[in-house]
């Protein structure tokens, strides 16, 4: 009987979330005035809702932004990451226990904060207003979290791969790309899925550094659009907006929710 | 294998140097900016004028923020019960050895990868809208017409419709670190319990608690940064409404915001909202560290 009662609160929360996200789905099909009489598919099927978004909407574009933003942070976080926490993870220098703070205090400081001098920062180097703005706010503020994840997993290495490789005559920039990095692989790809999700995600940042129209990305242009599709009672275009958004986060998700759980324990135990 | 200091030098440097531009240096200077009065955000040093602790003073004067300081207060209390009450319920019976755990364990997940634009979406025009809504539909059908007429997104209740969402969204996150820190505690312990006859409530109370103590120390603290920064449901959920305003979202709409914003009354000084953000990074460690006071008071249990 105590057996079967654990279950309950679980099956409830999965049923609450089938119909959370079921409704949108449905409802991104049908018409507002279906959804007002709860009679979704009386007149049939509607893909309107979406060719809307992508022909007068530009959601398309939006949502090719977000990629370029997220892929382009995702790379170059590593390029700036992977090496210093190979070295955090791998070496014994002076002057390490600072370096190891520095970054791990960064985790501690509200994106808030730094918000206002950042943004006088960018303006007075002219970087406003394009693509790069983002691409590079995003690259920054995800590299303390990747350097403090990625050393971890550079320190359970085995030191004889890298013996063997000075060895063979390679000298140490040539041992990291050619055998460090190539091992480290499942490392750098939990962490990439960690970066993926918050800047694609992401929404502080895109709000006051993607001051640009054309600039924006997929989250911002979803928030507009609602607002815009509230005031003209446009309802099942709001859902299906929503849908344009979360359905690929969803699809991923489903693919690779083991890594994202286990890597979250094990950032968060250690720290 | 030998690594030369300036190997060392060159693979660390791009980290440190973004390090020191980006976060360092912006928060130095945002706490500089705190005492000087700045009429616009690309006003150079010299244009700064020293004012002392006036931004504090005015702040702590101004009944917007205090309105808002309320507000986090009340989603950093009600909503951290709330979280905490499920992120525990859910990691208990999880690491009790359910069967299917990790799909169980993706699901209660799933909504805290959903970002909040979306997640403001369906809560408010699905399950707490008044005609088609999904809360209104249960209630109806229960008979319970007084709940099933309830506003839920007037200005009376739009702070607690949110911070219910806000909450559907966030439980994830702390019961993963809550089940992690459960399936640490070794076998042993539970067994020798049921052997001398523990049923499931004494063994959670007297073996769960006591040994997760650490973690839950820093999952408190987490939920501590997590809710003095809350921010962006104030701009998806609320709409800036005053109902759902935060210290967060008012320093962004006094120096980001649209001109047209109620809260755009007068020209607002870029100093007093450096201010703010002096003020929220000050909260969290203080907050943080009562926490760690209160549980560093009892013994540390090793196991």
């Amino acid at each position: 009987m105590a057996n079967k009662i654990r279950y309950v609160p679980l099956y409830l929360w999965l049923m609450f979330t089938i119909v959370l996200f079921g409704f949108a789905i449905l409802a991104s099909f049908s018409t507002t005035r279906g959804i007002f009489t709860n009679e979704l598919f009386e007149s049939g099927l509607h893909v309107s809702n979406y060719l809307v978004l992508f022909k007068d909407m530009n959601m398309g574009r939006y949502f090719l932004n977000s990629v370029i933003y997220t892929v382009s942070a995702c790379v170059g976080v590593l390029v700036v990451a992977a090496p210093a926490a190979y070295i955090l993870g791998r070496v014994r220098f002076r002057g390490q226990r600072l370096v190891e703070t520095m970054f791990l205090s960064a985790l501690s400081i509200p994106a808030l904060l730094i918000t206002i001098p950042l943004f006088t920062m960018f303006v007075q180097l002219k970087l406003t207003g394009s693509l790069l703005t983002l691409v590079l706010i995003y690259i920054c503020t995800n590299v303390p979290f990747s350097v403090f994840l990625l050393s971890g997993f550079f320190s359970s290495i085995p030191k004889e791969l890298e013996e063997s490789a000075a060895i063979d005559g390679c000298g140490p920039v040539k041992s990291f790309v050619k055998v460090m990095l190539p091992v480290a692989q499942p490392g750098l790809i939990t962490v990439s899925i960690f970066n993926f999700i918050a800047i694609w995600n992401d929404y502080i940042f895109a709000l006051i550094f993607a001051n640009n129209p054309k600039t924006h990305t997929l989250a911002l242009a979803l928030q507009s659009i609602v607002q815009g599709f509230t005031n003209s009672g446009n309802y099942a275009g709001i859902f299906a907006a929503s849908m344009v958004v979360f359905v690929p986060t969803f699809v991923l998700y489903i693919f690779i929710s083991g890594k994202i759980v286990s890597g979250i324990t094990v950032g968060a135990v250690k720290g | 294998m030998r690594i030369t200091r300036s190997t060392i030098a060159l693979f660390l440097l791009p980290a440190v140097v973004l390090y020191l531009c980006i976060f360092l240096y912006p928060t130095v200077r945002a706490l500089l900016m705190s005492f000087f009065e700045i009429p616009n955000i690309a006003s150079r040093m010299s244009d700064w004028s020293f004012i002392g602790f006036d931004n504090y003073w005015q702040l702590l004067h101004n009944s917007y923020f205090i309105d808002s300081a309320w507000n986090v207060f009340k989603i950093w209390l009600i909503g951290g019960i709330i979280v905490m009450v499920f992120a525990f319920l859910f990691a208990a019976i999880l690491s009790s050895g359910v069967k299917g755990k990790s799909f169980w364990r993706s699901l209660v997940y799933l909504p805290n990868t959903v970002t909040p634009v979306v997640l403001s979406v369906v809560w408010l025009h699905y399950i707490f809208n008044s005609s088609y809504g999904f809360l209104t539909t249960v209630f109806r059908f229960l008979g319970l017409d007084g709940l099933a007429d309830l506003q839920w997104t007037s200005d009376d209740h739009l702070f607690m419709s949110m911070l219910i969402a806000y909450c559907f969204g966030s439980i994830g996150y702390f019961m993963l670190l809550l089940n992690a820190g459960m399936e640490r505690i070794p076998h042993d312990f539970y067994e020798a319990a049921l052997l001398e006859g523990a049923g499931p409530l004494t063994k959670f109370f007297r073996i769960t608690l006591p040994l997760l103590q650490d973690v839950f120390r820093m999952t408190l603290v987490l939920w501590t940064i997590t809710a003095i920064n809350f921010f962006v449901w104030s701009a998806t959920f609320g709409q800036e409404s005053p109902e759902t305003m935060t210290p967060g979202y008012y320093m962004y709409i006094k120096v980001f915001g649209a001109k047209s914003s109620v809260y755009q009354e007068s020209a607002f000084n870029v100093g007093a909202g450096a201010t703010v953000g002096v003020i929220i990074t000050v909260s969290i460690l203080v907050i943080s560290a009562i926490i760690n006071f209160l549980f560093r008071r009892q013994e540390r249990l090793e196991y």
